[in-house]
């Protein structure tokens, strides 16, 4: 497991009236989803370890339909997963917040912290693998959003990676 | 003016009013009837001597300059030393895009208890405005901070007490929810056993003493403050308009809430303990530097404000309208609904099992029992 920042990544306030609450860091001000502080180092990357199996299924059988291009309009049919999931996405990533965005589908292949979403409009980008937990959990409110077609804000880190969610 | 209560005394504050072009309004009130000694009773904090207020013959004319001057914009780029940002010239928190952080007015009834009833205000609209939670349903015991935090210190209900000290007790101590020990202002009735696990406390108490310029900059970002204030007599009658005072007649100190201001008129908007009865409906309008509100004749600071609220309690069953999540280890945060983002206590594996029974509650519209500490939600309930 990697170690947690003393500050880490806070969430946007996502109706923003006023201020969020005043404790130390505070992206007070912000009525977009902003960088707080101690956001910046994500925990080091550990040894493999497996995700649980049922959140491989899901991810799994969530993409297995898939069948078309990876970026773009998949005339129905949902896009074909990454072609090199090892690689950082091809252009027009991060780091910074994208908002008011749906994940359509999921991609989980056979790799320690292997899941990948794809976020309509935009194309396939690879949860953060940082952290064990951190990426199960990113991988469950993907999944979430994914079920119940929620909107989704979301921040790239400098690889493209998504490394924040808000739903 | 007369010493009798009643229509000679309305009737000699209209007239002064009348030869000062009517700056503001005066009628009868909740305050007004009552006989100098219970007058004396509800204003509760100690007043100044008059070496006091003759140090102090300026320090009007230089306070509304100082509060003016903090709307004026900043020539220079800012530094470390420099005062706050340059603010609004008007602000109010009964409405800040569209919402009111302020809640209720209440009535301290015959007891000397204002500054609990300044410092309550002050912690229960922080609490609403940090979380940007309008509809954050937090009623604090004034009674708890008074008749047990102030009493241990030696007051009663006729000494009056001082903000510093209330609001020190309220940051260590805490304030027990309303339920725990309703007010009454003899003092009687007792703390419910349970009232540590109904708690909320001040987090970083300021003292704002003397400067309008840092407390707009507070109250547009954290909440009201807490101010001390001279009455004079005049006060009593207040129906609404920007209040000056029209006599020296001296009535005793006070402590309110300030909400806001107006350059335009030049003038605070305070929150007062006295019933909706008197004033603007429980609220007043007064000149900036009147009544030496920003800095009240005494050596002890008298402004205050704290930077947010920290509540450890079950809050009553409410949706979860946001998740978010990172890929730090230990990370996920819930936004509830009339109360803001809580963070999910307990460590990875629970943060993992609390997100997912969340996301049940986000995806289905299940609403949600909290218990929330400071800044984390320790348990959860997602009701069917």
């Amino acid at each position: 497991m990697s170690t947690s920042p003393a500050f880490p990544a806070r969430p946007p306030d996502p109706d923003r009236g006023a201020p969020s609450w005043g404790v130390a860091d505070a992206a007070r001000d912000a009525r977009q989803p902003a960088d707080g502080a101690g956001n910046g180092a994500l925990g080091a990357s550990r040894p493999p370890s497996e995700l649980p199996s049922v959140l491989h299924a899901m991810t799994t059988s969530a993409t297995s339909a898939a069948g078309v291009s990876d970026d773009g309009d998949d005339g129905g049919r949902g896009p074909l997963p990454p072609a090199d999931p090892d690689r950082r996405p091809a252009e027009g990533y991060g780091p910074g917040w994208m908002t008011d965005r749906a994940i359509t589908h999921l991609f989980s292949y056979d790799v320690p912290r292997g899941v990948w979403v794809f976020v309509h409009g935009v194309g396939w980008r690879r949860l953060s693998p940082a952290s064990d937990t951190g990426h199960a959990h990113l991988t469950a409110l993907a999944t979430l959003a994914t079920h119940a077609n929620l909107p989704v804000a979301y921040h790239e880190d400098a690889e493209g990676r998504i490394d924040r969610l808000l739903l | 003016m007369p010493d009798d209560q009643g229509p000679g005394r309305l009737a000699a504050v209209r007239d002064a009013l009348a030869r000062l072009g009517e700056p503001w309004r005066a009628g009868e009130t909740s305050l007004s009837r009552l006989p100098d000694e219970a007058i004396r009773a509800r204003l509760g904090v100690p007043p100044p001597r008059p070496d006091q207020l003759a140090a102090r013959v300026g320090q009007p004319a230089a306070m509304a300059k100082a509060a003016i001057a903090a709307g004026a914009p900043r020539a220079a780029a800012p530094t470390a030393d420099s005062p706050p940002p340059a603010q609004p010239r008007r602000f109010d928190l009964r409405d800040v895009d569209g919402h009111d952080y302020v809640t209720p007015v209440r009535n301290q009834g015959r007891a000397g208890s204002c500054v609990a009833f300044g410092v309550v205000a002050a912690m229960e609209s922080t609490a609403r405005y940090t979380r940007g939670a309008p509809g954050l349903d937090l009623d604090l015991s004034e009674g708890h901070l008074y008749f047990v935090h102030a009493r241990a210190r030696g007051y009663r209900v006729d000494t009056g007490s001082w903000p510093h000290e209330i609001f020190a007790d309220a940051s260590d101590k805490g304030v027990a929810f309303e339920e725990c020990l309703p007010y009454v202002d003899d003092g009687s009735g007792a703390l419910a056993p349970d009232w540590a696990d109904r708690l909320a406390r001040a987090v970083d108490v300021v003292d704002l003493t003397g400067s309008p310029a840092r407390m707009k900059e507070h109250i547009r970002t954290r909440g009201p403050v807490t101010a001390c204030m001279v009455v004079n007599k005049d006060f009593l009658y207040y129906t609404g308009g920007v209040y000056r005072a029209t006599t020296e007649e001296f009535a005793g100190g006070h402590c309110v809430n300030v909400i806001g201001w107006d350059d335009d008129l030049g003038c605070w908007i305070g929150k007062n303990s006295w019933g909706v009865e008197w004033g603007e409906k429980g609220f007043f309008r007064i000149a900036y530097g009147e009544a030496y509100l920003e800095d009240y004749p005494d050596p002890r600071p008298t402004v205050h404000g704290c930077a947010a609220v920290s509540l450890r309690a079950w809050l009553p069953a409410r949706r979860a309208l946001h998740l978010f999540t990172s890929a730090d280890d230990d990370n996920g945060w819930a936004y509830l609904e009339h109360f803001g983002w809580t963070r999910l206590a307990g460590g990875p594996a629970a943060t993992g099992a609390k997100l997912t029974a969340l996301a049940h509650a986000r995806a289905s519209g299940h609403r949600v029992t909290a218990f929330v500490d400071g800044t984390e939600l320790r348990d959860v309930l997602v009701h069917d």
